[in-house]
């Protein structure tokens, strides 16, 4: 990354938090149009960037997408009613989706929308309708710690990139040739894993001239799940029911019957006594 | 192709967003929200890093996250509803008795 682009995205992380600041609920302050200018402005800043990393090519289509994600992520986080926090998450499930979809994901970008925006979303509105507090209170209008809290967040974005850019530069200087020769065996393994399962339809890509898309995303996770991280499916498998069995332990509730306290009989005196006819 | 230096920048942003919200809001719901926002920033990572080295490592490992991030959610979710019930109220800061 050069350094132009990284002070860039240093100068869109400091519009970016102050913006996030003045977004955050404050009943002090009210709707702040100032800050939706300044956080904009950062999203403007972050856009040049990437257009400063990214390599040739680097579709419109991230763009967007990135710009969908991140906008939903600020309304979830600054959005006063918890409905509509949930509402926004999805559509940032969606976009990571399509993000992924774009980098060859796609039985990932599948997951995501069935498990996220299907199921665990599902369980956070009911949880949200359960909970219904009585009339707009001040949990949601009066943040804690927003400045600290911005600064914590933003910090933590700046350390990542500064970091991580490093980490992909050096590899790019270091590993290309290594990176090469990855993209080049797993073309082969790619195309040859399936082989395994099914002989004759994987034998026509046997040359790699067929790109590892062509076995298909679902397939080759399928066969790498099954195989190389069995002892991971099953873990996650058992690590499923126990938290199963933990969530219907802790969210029970006793309700009193009719009846049962009756029949409840003083430790020691259970069963040695016979009522009369 | 994007390239997954954006990946990993638009992962850190979400991840960092997440982080902020998680600090700033008091709504516990909001709060377990964030936490996925966060899960989020992660899958954008590994899936970019993922592209990058041309196997199927990334994405395994954030079909796992998501089994993670089910477990945290439906647990999570019960100690809220657990949390209700006995306070009244959202509020994470109903249960700052423990501050020193």
């Amino acid at each position: 990354m050069t350094p132009a682009a990284l002070y860039t995205l240093y100068a869109a992380f400091v519009l970016g938090g102050t913006g996030l600041y003045f977004l955050l609920p404050n009943p002090d302050r009210g709707k702040s149009l100032a800050g939706a200018a300044v956080g904009a402005l950062g999203l403007v800043a972050l856009i040049v960037a990437w257009a400063l990393v990214g390599e040739a090519g680097t579709g419109a289509a991230f763009y967007v997408l990135g710009l969908v994600a991140l906008l939903c992520t600020v309304r979830v986080i600054t959005h006063p009613k918890p409905v509509y926090s949930a509402l926004y998450f999805v559509l940032t499930v969606l976009a990571v989706a399509a993000l992924c979809v774009l980098q060859g994901a796609e039985f990932l970008a599948a997951a995501l929308v069935i498990i996220y925006a299907g199921a665990i979303l599902v369980t956070y509105v009911f949880v949200i309708m359960l909970a219904q507090q009585s009339g707009p209170s001040s949990v949601d209008r009066r943040s804690r710690e927003p400045f600290l809290s911005v600064c914590a967040g933003f910090v933590t974005m700046a350390v990542i990139t500064a970091h991580a850019s490093k980490a992909l530069e050096s590899n790019d200087q270091a590993a290309g040739l290594t990176r090469a020769e990855a993209r080049l065996a797993s073309v082969v393994t790619e195309s040859g894993a399936p082989a395994g399962l099914a002989e004759d339809e994987a034998k026509p890509s046997d040359d790699g001239a067929n790109p590892p898309a062509v076995a298909g995303n679902a397939m080759a996770m399928g066969g790498a799940v099954m195989t190389r991280y069995m002892v991971a499916l099953q873990l996650s498998g058992l690590l499923l029911l126990i938290a199963m069995v933990g969530a219907v332990a802790m969210s029970r509730k006793r309700v009193p019957q009719e009846g049962a306290v009756a029949l409840r009989a003083p430790l020691g005196q259970a069963g040695r006594e016979v009522p009369p006819y | 192709m994007p390239g997954t230096t954006e990946y990993v920048i638009l992962g850190a942003c979400l991840f960092a967003l997440g982080m902020a919200g998680f600090f700033a809001r008091r709504n516990l719901i909001v709060m377990f929200l964030c936490t996925e926002i966060m899960f989020q920033g992660v899958v954008l990572t590994v899936v970019g890093f993922s592209q990058l080295w041309v196997n199927l490592d990334g994405q395994a490992y954030a079909l796992f996250l998501l089994v993670i991030a089910a477990v945290e959610a439906g647990l999570a979710l019960g100690l809220v509803v657990l949390l209700y019930r006995r306070r009244g109220t959202l509020d994470a800061e109903a249960w700052s008795v423990m501050r020193g």
